[in-house]
């Protein structure tokens, strides 16, 4: 594309700060979704009244929500690398128990699980809790459900726990495994393919976010397996 | 109350589920649609008692009708208000409850930054989109939360602190989820009371397992009211560059530089602050305050002016405020502008007694300034009634009025205005210094300052005899010594403390005497009325229920 920049509206565009423009509009558009995901909701809620079933709706309206939350995933992750760009970015840490992070994404999840007939289980060590800012894990976690959801067969297993001074909580599904490319370079800068269609944003902003939590010499990381309790892909996220 | 209550009542994942049909609801919101979207949420979840506002004044007068129990507020409420600072006028004016929850709803994290970090801060914050369940799950945990703390929060509200921090050290026997809340907690506790040894404690405690902001904070607070004002700025520097959004962190840095006697250090400190977060009234005004005294009349007008224009509708300005900005155009020689500031005072505040006078006095410095003795001499004779008629001689007037006396030659009237007022706040080195400012600026600094210590002299001298009567073991020479300061010196609120002070030293000792706790009590409560947020006030309004308790005085 190239700006007419002989013309007024040329000179006009030049003056436009893209970067902050982007920002302004994702935080306008995130309250769009809002009202679109609301309106979406009272009239699967309309369905299950009329219907008097009390199933997860019409299908395509479930996968219209799905879509929904992806573009929302899509909305967090850029406007956060763009804030950890803008830096400092300070990280809102406090102590809370993990189960209530589990139990929200799960309930998040819960409609689109039923769309695709997807059962999700969860195995948090009772009373576990830890410090971890809750946004940016529930953005992690979101993320990787969601990818989850696109590979699984009929399974998907949350599961969270201590060890070596990490917090580790693991999504794993029945799907066929993350492709070998992924496995060796999922979340790091060498995933980020702008040209290409995917871009893997989603696992890239997963490990900046996880590294961004630090406690005394150790730093988060995320790490990506094959396998696990349900043959499938093991996406982990470790926090100090 | 046992330790067993705490225990049945510590919560688990589970749980009884809110019955959200008996709960009153607040929304608000500036766009409809998300109002009524909001709405259509809560109703999901059960909730029927459902109010609404578009707007900070419309929430406010809401909740001066009614008590709600789950406010949920976006933090964008486009001019006006924003959502923050709802959340501080309602609290401050006490129209929620500890019981309430107030949600804070916005759709980015950044503005969340400045939300979480903020002094009063919201019980929780959610980013949208979000789903029903989502608010359901954080309406439940927060109930639990609040049930959880409500103990606490009772005998805090009812100022039992020393109570309220065992009920705290009972709940830390018992491993659980609010572990970290209820150090926190007992640490802000022990601040206020002045156990800045047992703070320090918790906050390292807190630090030893994770570097959080607000424990460092804390940590530096203690520092700063042990008086250890260098190594105190150290770490409010530090937390300004590691959590550039912490703004208590300039304040209380600009604080410690002013208490170790560097006021540029503070003024530069305020400035950084006030450029991220211009709407800070509070912290505006200290900077024209800190600006004033430095002479930079640029920054200090600046300030003023923010101050006025931000705080407009906002019942958040006093006539001070204008006066204040009058001044600075005063020292600027734009007299006009400094008589308009105060016509606009007395048309904002309708004419009331306190518009009046800093409008008199003010006026008459403007008339000085541009040479019309005859008017100034007019305008300060008004000045002086009202100042006779006013109660409460707090604040800057008195030194505008001692100037325009002194300027027009009437230094009898001038030199007991400043008497009255040094007299009444010897120990506070700020007003030492605005009225060394005051003096400087009129060519009178070495007299000034001879007044200035002439003033405290007397209080000062009466003050360290009742000490060092009661280091001797005179316990009640010293009580009847501070009495009798307290009959001369009634406005000053650290003699009326030291005298509380005094007296229950002497009871503690010597058992219950009825006179003197009448007394006690009645200067605790001048003290309460003077300065409310007095940190000595707090601490013996506390030492006063101890000793009444121990001798068996019902209160």
């Amino acid at each position: 594309m190239t700006a007419p920049n002989s013309t007024d509206a040329g000179r006009e565009l030049d003056a436009i700060d893209f970067t902050a423009l982007f920002a302004a509009q994702i935080h306008d558009l995130k309250n769009l979704l809002f009202l679109l995901l609301n309106s979406l909701d009272e009239t699967l809620k309309n369905c299950h009244t009329c219907s008097g079933t009390d199933d997860e709706g019409p299908s395509n309206l479930t996968l219209l929500k799905y879509n929904g939350q992806l573009i929302n995933d899509k909305l967090i992750q850029m406007l956060s690398l763009f804030r950890f760009a803008q830096g400092p970015y300070v990280i809102d840490i406090a102590y809370r128990p993990v189960e209530e992070l589990i139990e929200e994404v799960v309930a998040e999840a819960k409609p689109l699980l039923g769309a695709r007939s997807i059962a999700a289980s969860s195995d948090v060590e009772t009373g576990l809790c830890w410090f971890f800012d809750r946004d940016l894990a529930a953005g992690v976690l979101n993320n990787a459900i969601h990818n989850a959801l696109r590979c699984a067969r009929s399974k998907i297993r949350l599961s969270a726990f201590a060890e070596n001074g990490f917090l580790a909580i693991r999504v794993e599904d029945d799907g066929d495994g993350f492709p070998q490319e992924i496995l060796e370079n999922g979340g790091s800068m060498k995933s980020l393919d702008l040209s290409g269609g995917k871009t893997g944003l989603g696992l890239y902003f997963s490990s900046v976010c996880a590294r961004l939590h630090t406690n005394k010499d150790n730093t988060g990381r995320i790490q990506l397996d094959n396998g696990g309790s349900l043959g499938g892909a093991v996406f982990t996220l470790f926090l100090p | 109350m046992n330790a067993e209550n705490f225990l049945a009542r510590a919560p688990s994942a589970g749980g009884e589920p809110t019955n959200f049909q008996e709960k009153t609801f607040l929304v608000v919101d500036d766009v409809v649609s998300m109002r009524s979207s909001l709405r259509n949420t809560i109703s999901t979840l059960g909730g029927t008692r459902i109010d609404m506002a578009g707007n900070g004044i419309e929430a406010i007068n809401r909740l001066e009708q009614r008590v709600y129990d789950i406010i949920l507020c976006d933090y964008d409420l486009g001019g006006g208000k924003d959502g923050q600072q709802l959340l501080e006028e309602a609290k401050r004016r006490k129209l929620i409850k500890n019981s309430t929850i107030f949600m804070m709803v916005t759709a980015e994290r950044s503005y969340e930054k400045v939300v979480s970090v903020a002094e009063l801060a919201p019980d929780d914050y959610l980013i949208k989109p979000f789903a029903g369940e989502v608010l359901r799950l954080r309406l439940e945990l927060l109930t639990r939360k609040k049930a959880y703390f409500a103990p606490v929060f009772a005998l805090m509200d009812s100022q039992h602190y020393r109570r309220a921090i065992q009920v705290c050290d009972e709940m830390l026997k018992y491993p659980n989820q609010y572990k970290i809340d209820l150090m926190r907690l007992k640490a802000e506790t022990c601040l206020l009371l002045g156990d800045y040894g047992i703070a320090s404690e918790l906050y390292q405690q807190i630090l030893a397992i994770r570097e959080i902001p607000w424990a460092r904070m804390g940590l530096a607070k203690a520092m700063y009211h042990q008086n250890n004002f260098s190594a105190a700025a150290d770490i409010f520097k530090q937390v300004t560059e590691s959590t550039p959004n912490y703004m208590e962190a300039y304040d209380w840095l600009a604080k410690s530089y002013s208490a170790a006697g560097d006021e540029q250090a503070a003024q530069q400190a305020l400035m950084a602050a006030a450029e991220k977060s211009p709407r800070m009234l509070a912290r505006r005004k200290t900077l024209g305050e800190i600006a004033y005294r430095n002479d930079d009349l640029e920054t200090a007008q600046d300030s003023y002016e923010a101050v006025l224009e931000f705080g407009k509708n906002s019942a958040l300005t006093s006539p001070e405020d204008y006066a204040n900005l009058s001044r600075v155009f005063i020292d600027q020689g734009k007299c006009d502008q400094a008589m308009t500031v105060m016509k606009d005072a007395r048309r904002t505040f309708k004419n009331s007694p306190e518009s009046l006078l800093h409008g008199a006095v003010m006026d008459s410095l403007a008339y000085q300034k541009s040479g019309n003795t005859e008017a100034a001499e007019e305008a300060l004779k008004k000045a002086l009634e009202h100042f006779e008629a006013c109660d409460n001689k707090q604040g800057s007037v008195s030194m505008d009025i001692a100037r325009s006396c002194f300027q027009l030659g009437d230094e009898e009237t001038g030199k007991k205005v400043v008497q009255d007022f040094i007299q009444n706040n010897h120990a506070d080195k700020k007003i030492h210094l605005h009225a060394e400012n005051m003096f400087k600026k009129i060519g009178m600094h070495d007299k000034g300052k001879e007044i200035i210590s002439n003033s405290s002299r007397e209080v000062i001298a009466l003050n360290n005899q009742a000490v060092r009567m009661a280091q001797a073991g005179d316990l009640r020479g010293s009580v009847d010594l501070l009495m009798q300061a307290v009959a001369k010196f009634q406005e000053n609120t650290v003699i009326v403390l030291n005298a509380v002070h005094a007296i229950l030293t002497y009871m503690q000792t010597h058992g219950w005497h009825e006179e003197l706790g009448k007394s006690a009590k009645e200067y605790l409560t001048t003290a309460k009325n003077q300065d409310p947020d007095n940190q000595k006030y707090l601490m013996l309004s506390e030492l006063y229920k101890e000793v009444a308790q121990r001798y068996g005085v019902r209160l």
